[in-house]
């Protein structure tokens, strides 16, 4: 986001394309992520796990 | 445990955007040192419990961790085989990490065909936060890949993606 100061208004303007919201068929792909990332998740809590506890 | 979550609690909190009709980006936070999270996203071992799909058998997990070195990842899935390759273009270790990335089912692919994915891992207080910037060669192929997850899965979606890439060479 950027902001000008101008005045005694102060300017926003805001990154379209960031904010564009994810519809409907980006869940599945979302979904594959999560579990992808869950199952890393759950791999560095194991590795920690060992770490600590030889 | 140090004060980190309780194991598991962040389950399901990876965030996908859009900033750019190219790219896709996904941003996720695991209670761990940048080290590690580095050292899963580049040994084999590791890499082979937790990327692609839980119902993978796989076939070939190589990296040779080096610039200009190349991954390899071959599986088999529902009964079918799915590969993907890329090299290592940038490698700074535990912080940032920028591949290649081509699934194989596209025939004779250019170079610029090729996806890139930059890693980034930030750590704070013992949390990092990773995100993969994936920048694709047009939006046609990105959307294809964000397509990959609806219902059908993975097949009909490559397949669709070859169609795609043989009609645009």
């Amino acid at each position: 986001m950027l902001v000008r100061a101008d005045g005694r208004y102060r300017r926003y303007r805001v990154n379209a394309s960031a904010l564009e919201p994810i519809h409907e068929w980006v869940r599945g792909f979302e979904r594959m992520w999560n579990e992808r990332l869950d199952r890393l998740d759950d791999v560095l809590a194991e590795l920690q796990e060992q770490e600590n506890d030889p | 445990m140090s004060a980190n979550q309780a194991p598991g609690s962040r389950h399901g909190s990876a965030v996908i955007t859009l900033p750019s009709d190219t790219e896709y980006e996904i941003t996720r936070a695991f209670d761990a040192p940048a080290e590690l999270v580095f050292e899963a996203l580049t040994t084999p071992e590791l890499v082979k419990r937790w990327w692609g799909f839980e119902t993978f058998e796989w076939l070939v997990c190589d990296i040779d961790l080096r610039v200009a070195g190349r991954w390899r990842y071959v599986a088999r899935e529902r009964g079918m085989e799915v590969g993907f390759h890329g090299v290592y273009r940038e490698i700074e270790p535990p912080h940032r990490l920028v591949t290649t990335e081509m699934y194989e089912g596209v025939p004779d692919p250019k170079p610029e065909d090729y996806a890139v994915n930059i890693v980034t891992l930030e750590e704070e207080d013992g949390v990092t936060t990773m995100t993969v910037l994936v920048e694709h060669a047009t939006k046609e192929t990105r959307d294809m890949v964000l397509a990959s997850g609806m219902e059908g899965g993975m097949q009909v979606s490559y397949d669709r993606l070859e169609d795609l890439v043989r009609r645009a060479a």
